[in-house]
């Protein structure tokens, strides 16, 4: 009986097992179609929009830059602006270019093979008026793959929340940001020969690991809009290098967060949100069918293309912040920065200006 | 991908060694019957002994008395003869005659005059009419009733025979029989299997009413199936595309995971399909399974599934009779613009003596008692069925897998109170509960819940009313835990909440004329969500939409109108009502925009009690038989039914998250207009039924969902859905063999299933506003299904099904936008899954058949998908957790549910 019993039960699991396996549906259609990556703000130029084409579902994703197009913006009084191919498929204006706060703008495209796409008219916000940020203690998740196991493993990190209080205005305010940190290093040469490095890094995506939450439309005034991590053993979460065996390299325990806040139009929220939704979709078992992004360039010579991606026109407002831990409060204070500083650089014994504070080495890894 | 414990070659060797195995048992089986047949042929035997053999033999059941052939031996070689050649051959030298009924056979004395010995006869003359119009009429009707003349129940199905002509007709549902005569006198016979025949000799002068009782005979086989006799009952039966099943036939349904399963069976039915293997619910001709009206002792079932549609929530024990209406649905049915399921329970439960049934599987078990409370007059019945799937899951060498969890369990009860000949009440409840995780991200939970009182009445002949009041209950819970963040931790809470009152009479009129009237009157009241924070360390804040509630009523009139012998129409009408009342929150949009939250210019509180939105329908409903010839006939019909309530899904499967949602000032209801043409032909003495249906459908106001729709926890849920419109034909074909040792259907079904959005709106529009394919468009479906009778207790079943893959909405490119790829989808429904097709086979090893035996058990073997088909279920793309060094990669993965040979073993019994 019992050896009945097991054979059931062999043959049970054997049929449960191996329920899922990877499908590859033939798409019927071999189609690259035009993708549009466009921004433009209040801000002086250049601003830049990158012109690619999309490869088929499942085959190997190949970047199919769209050169030689001609590219311009036009605003709803008739003044046209060229843009110019300063990299394969990048296209910018020209550095005076600075969208007006009220109008429309359109993007006008005729590509090599002698197509013609538009966008819709985009109607640029004005920018959001803050009043000002503040810190707030905060753990935050983070999962890292480990490198020899390849299994994920979740970390609570301590840290500071960027708190923003907007002003309250007759309408939902939409935005969305992005985030940049920027944190200096010393690298000791000798007694008193010190090496002054940065790295600033792209952060959004590390912070928000669900996405979805760099984009908001609330009446509420205070939002969070960023995270810092309080232990520059942490940094590496955010794709910083990892000087934790380095005893001549030491991060500092000051950090500058660089905010970039875009007041969004109806057009660019959906596409935002779809963005999100897609993004943030896991493939739950019951999960909602992903959303169809939706663009706003159209094809005019053939209306039935689809064009993806989008001509996004949003007024920017640039808030640098730099982020201190004292007497257990997180200071938060703006700060005048230089955002055309490279990415990383050094600058030898003199200390650059962009560096707030030189804290002592030893307390880098107090925390 | 998941991990397999065994590689591919030894699944091999397993799917091979059980099939070798199965083929060994057959070979035994059949080798042994040879043998056995051989040696009877050369052996003398009593006529109660050749009865007994070519019951097994041919799988009928033979009635008679043994007196009439008294110490009479026959020759073994008369076992080597048809079935009908040997009984005649038998009954030839003993002034007897053979009467057939399916599979049933009734031997009596030709002629059946007085005095022959064996017979009741009760009567010695009943004069119906009155004596001073004798002469007056050529023809005259009798109605009447057959009861238990013990208990006072009515029996279903009993057979009246005017022993002269032949000509015989069944009680109906309600035990009520009418038959149409000549005037004089007459001999009529009434039969019920179990029940001791009963002549009786009348005197019709003009219509009038008669009732009869029938007392439980001893037969030579205990134990005898309870049926209903409905020879050309597809062909004289008004209405159309209707399938029932009564006990004899639920016994040979399909067996799914080692027991019965009646919504599984009946998707194995033309024009009835689901979304997806195992999939919650069913598709009758292309509407969604909320378009269903699934009626459990008269009050609705809101999710037919446990365990993701693996099994069927109805306890298969419980269930006596199960009526499916595919078109021409009666007046008095309406709610659900697809189709009627009438599922019946427990009035098989005997009033005299206890009864156990049970069955053990491997993944459930389940439980059924049924006890006389008050000899003859009350019963009860309890079901009970438990998983214990946990188990399992646990030993599966995955490691989602052993962190899932899945079980359910449902009781179900009923109770029959016989107050007198003419009255009785029926009480009914039921409870389920399922639970099912996968990993430890996500449990879900839900319930049905029902209960009703039924009174049944029969003041006089030809009159019966019912009243029910009925209660359902459905609710679910989603708890969403993320690992990763238990800040987040959420639970979400929905349900819906319907009670009913009905009320119906059925008059038969003239003998032209029966009418059916009545009214409904439902409240709903349905709580859209509550979001609560789960855990201790979670900030998540509390949330509750605003509940929904309405009132539904109805008025209904029904005539079956007998223009001639041949010619029959069923004409009828429904008035329906709908109040969707407060408290409501109602948003007002901006004229001539579309209908999303950026056009809000208003809202409206409409206070408790106060209309918010009212809706009126007129439904007329239209049948006609026109019957061509003894075995053939003609029907059509055309109905219209307006639903207000749906059940609203983005997701790509069928979900018990799914969210019912009522109509109100936005979301209008949805009307449905179905026409249906079908013609019936039956062969061989009725033993074959065929038919072919066409019918075309349109549905006005169906709810598509916009791209990426939030159903749960949206206040707003009208803005994330667009109104469509569509059609659904098909043509069905159908044949059915109902007798002899080889029984079973099978059907073809074309269909199309479209859908449309017709809206100015961009934003409203799905795919340009052309038509496209419903998630339930499968344009071919096949069924074979077959049980073939080796014996008496051995039984070999087989069910092949193919069908079309249903469509989907499938990425088809790829784009880089930053550090993130992005994805662009097909037109809505523009691509199809692979088709779906699959083999079981099953094997009964049926009851011992020993008189006086208390108890008897059967075991059930079955094999599903017998070739290992991975039949896709659902079609999802997933991507890897976003990670430090894992930046969000996907893939598109199938699930299917069964995907490789998948043995159960099942241990029935009967106490």
């Amino acid at each position: 009986m019992n050896m009945l019993r097991n054979l059931f039960l062999l043959l049970f699991l054997l049929a449960l097992t191996a329920c899922q396996d990877i499908y590859e549906p033939e798409i019927d259609f071999d189609n690259e179609f035009l993708v549009v990556e466009g921004l433009i703000t209040n801000e002086s130029g250049p601003h830049l929009v990158k012109l690619s084409r999309s490869s088929v579902f499942g085959e190997p994703f190949k970047i199919a830059i769209e050169q030689d197009a001609t590219v311009s913006i036009t605003s709803d009084e008739g003044i046209k602006h060229i843009l110019l191919e300063g990299m394969p498929g990048h296209y910018y204006t020209d550095l005076g270019f600075v969208a007006e706060i009220g109008k429309k703008y359109s993007l006008f495209i005729e590509t090599a093979d002698g197509k013609s796409y538009a966008s819709s008219p985009q109607l640029l916000m004005p920018p959001l008026v803050i009043e000002g940020f503040a810190g707030e203690a905060a753990n935050k998740t983070f999962m890292r793959k480990l490198a020899v196991s390849g299994n994920i493993r979740q970390y609570d990190v301590p840290g500071s929340n960027i708190i923003m209080k907007v002003s309250n205005t007759d309408f939902v305010a939409k935005f969305r940001f992005n985030n940049y940190l920027l944190v200096d290093y010393v690298v000791t040469l000798g007694e008193f020969a010190y090496n002054h490095c940065w790295i600033r890094n792209p952060v959004t995506d590390y912070m928000n690991p669900d996405m979805g939450k760099n984009l908001i439309s609330a009446t509420s005034q205070e939002h969070a809009i960023s995270f810092v991590p309080f232990s520059s053993r942490n940094l590496p979460f955010m794709n910083f290098p990892d000087f934790y065996m380095d005893p001549l390299t030491n991060y500092s325990t000051n950090r500058i967060v660089i905010n970039y806040i875009y007041s969004l139009n109806n057009d660019a929220y959906a596409y935002h949100e779809a963005r999100n939704k897609q993004l943030n979709d896991e493939g739950r078992f019951f999960d909602p069918i992903s959303p169809q992004l939706p663009g706003n360039v159209s094809c005019i010579s053939d209306p039935a293309e689809p064009v993806l991606g989008f001509f996004e026109v949003s007024s920017l407002s640039y808030k640098p912040l730099s982020v201190r831990y004292m007497n257990d409060k997180f200071i938060v204070e703006s700060v005048h920065f230089i955002d055309t500083i490279p990415d990383h650089g050094c600058v030898y014994t003199q200390i650059p200006p962009f560096f707030i504070n030189l804290k002592s080495h030893a307390d880098s890894y107090a925390n | 991908m998941k991990t397999s414990f065994l590689l591919s070659s030894e699944r091999t060797i397993a799917q091979r060694v059980v099939l070798v195995l199965v083929l060994l048992c057959f070979s035994a089986v059949l080798g042994a019957q040879n043998q056995n047949q051989n040696r009877r042929n050369n052996m003398i035997y009593s006529a109660g002994e050749i009865f007994s053999m070519l019951e097994e033999q041919y799988n009928v059941t033979i009635f008679y008395k043994q007196e009439w052939f008294g110490s009479a031996t026959f020759d073994g070689q008369i076992l080597s003869k048809s079935l009908s050649e040997a009984v005649e051959f038998m009954v030839s030298s003993f002034l007897l005659e053979v009467l057939y009924f399916d599979d049933i056979l009734v031997i009596m004395p030709s002629g059946a005059g007085p005095g022959v010995s064996g017979q009741t006869l009760i009567d010695h003359g009943i004069t119906i009419g009155d004596p001073n119009e004798y002469g007056r009429f050529s023809r005259a009707t009798i109605e009447g009733t057959i009861s238990d003349g013990n208990s006072g129940e009515t029996l279903i199905g009993a057979v009246i025979v005017d022993v002269a002509s032949g000509k015989g007709v069944t009680s109906d549902v309600n035990g009520i029989f009418k038959i149409e005569l000549p005037v004089g006198d007459h001999r009529i016979r009434i039969s019920y299997i179990g029940y001791e025949d009963s002549y009786h000799q009348l005197r019709l002068i003009s219509d009038g009413a008669v009732s009869f009782d029938l007392f439980r005979n001893v037969s030579q086989l205990e134990q005898v199936t309870i049926t209903a006799i409905r020879a050309r009952e597809n062909v004289l039966r008004t209405q159309m595309s209707v399938i029932r099943m009564d006990t004899r036939i639920l016994k040979e349904l399909p067996q799914t995971f080692g027991e019965r399963d009646i919504v599984r069976s009946i998707t194995l039915l033309p024009g009835i399909q689901t979304i997806g293997e195992f999939g919650s619910g069913f598709n009758v001709r292309g509407g969604s399974a909320d378009q269903n009206l699934i009626l459990v002792e008269n009050v609705p079932l809101f999710n037919t599934s446990h365990l993701f549609g693996l099994i069927s929530v109805i306890n298969p024990d419980m269930v006596t009779d199960v009526t499916l209406m595919k078109a021409g649905i009666p007046s008095k049915f309406g709610e659900r613009a697809s189709s009627v399921m009438e599922v019946k329970l427990g009035d098989g439960a005997p009033l005299d003596r206890f009864k156990l049934i049970g069955g053990i599987g491997i993944i459930n078990s389940r439980l059924l008692l049924q006890t006389p409370i008050a000899k003859d007059k009350a019963s009860f019945t309890f079901g009970v069925r438990s998983s214990y799937s946990d188990y399992l899951l646990r030993k599966i060498p995955d490691e989602d897998l052993m962190n899932s969890n899945a079980g359910f369990y449902d009781f179900s009860t009923h109770s029959r109170i016989v107050i007198n000949k003419n009255n009785y009440l029926t009480l009914f409840g039921y409870h389920s509960f399922d639970r099912f995780g996968f990993s430890t991200e996500n449990q879900y939970e839900y319930g049905n819940s029902m209960a009703s009182l039924r009174w049944n009445s029969f003041p006089v002949a030809g009159v019966s009313h019912t009243l029910v009041a009925g209660w359902s209950n459905y609710w679910f819970q989603v708890d969403d835990t993320p690992a990763i963040n238990p800040y987040e931790h959420f639970s979400v809470f929905s349900g819906v909440d319907y009670r009913t009152l009905k009320w119906n009479l059925d008059f038969d009129w003239t003998e032209r004329h029966t009418f059916t009237a009545g009214f409904n009157a439902i409240g709903y009241r349905l709580e859209p969500g509550q979001k609560s924070s789960l855990g201790q360390s979670s900030f998540v804040t509390e949330e509750r939409i605003m509940a929904e509630q309405a009132y539904e009523m109805a008025v209904f009139l029904s005539d079956n109108f007998k223009i001639t012998e041949l010619f029959v129409i069923d004409v009828g009408l429904r008035f329906t009502q709908y109040l969707q009342t407060g408290p409501a929150k109602q948003l007002i949009y901006q004229d001539g925009a579309p209908r999303t939250r950026d056009f809000v210019t208003d809202s409206v509180l409409v206070k408790k009690g106060e209309i918010a939105a009212m809706y009126n329908g007129l439904e007329p409903r239209l049948g006609f038989r026109y019957q061509l010839s003894e075995s053939s006939s003609v029907k059509g019909s055309y109905n219209r039914i307006n639903q207000y309530i749906n059940l609203v899904s983005n997701t790509s499967v069928m979900s018990p998250t799914d969210l019912w949602k009522l109509s109100d000032s936005h979301l209008k209801p949805l009307k449905s207009d179905q026409f249906a043409l079908g013609y019936f032909r039956n062969f061989r003495n009725n033993t074959l039924e065929t038919s072919v249906e066409i019918y075309y459908k349109t549905l006005q106001n169906t709810l598509e969902y916009r791209s990426g729709a939030e159903i749960i926890m949206n206040p707003v849920i009208e803005t994330d859905l667009v109104d469509a419109k569509g059609h659904n034909y098909g043509m069905e074909f159908y044949v059915k063999k109902n007798s002899g040792r080889l029984t079973g259907w099978s059907s073809y079904t074309f269909s199309s299933t479209m859908r449309r959005t017709d809206t100015p709106f961009l934003s409203d529009q799905i795919n340009r506003n052309q038509w496209f394919p419903s998630n339930y468009d499968r344009p071919h479906n096949l069924i074979l299904n077959a049980n073939y009778h080796i014996s008496r207790r051995w039984r070999f079943g087989t069910t092949f099904t193919y069908s079309t893959g249903r469509p989907v909405t499938i990425p088809e490119s790829v784009f880089l936008i930053g550090n993130n790829f992005l994805l662009h989808y097909s037109e809505r429904n523009k691509y199809r899954l692979p088709d779906y097709h699959r083999l079981d086979v099953s094997v009964s090893l049926g009851e011992n058949h020993r008189l006086n035996q208390r108890g008897k058990g059967f075991w059930t073997f079955t094999l599903m998908n017998i070739y290992g088909r991975k039949n896709p279920y659902s079609v999802f793309y997933r991507k890897d957790p976003a990670s430090v060094g894992n930046f969000r990669s996907f893939n598109m993965y199938q699930m299917y549910i069964v995907g490789n040979i998948f043995p159960t073993v099942t241990y029935n019994f009967t106490i």
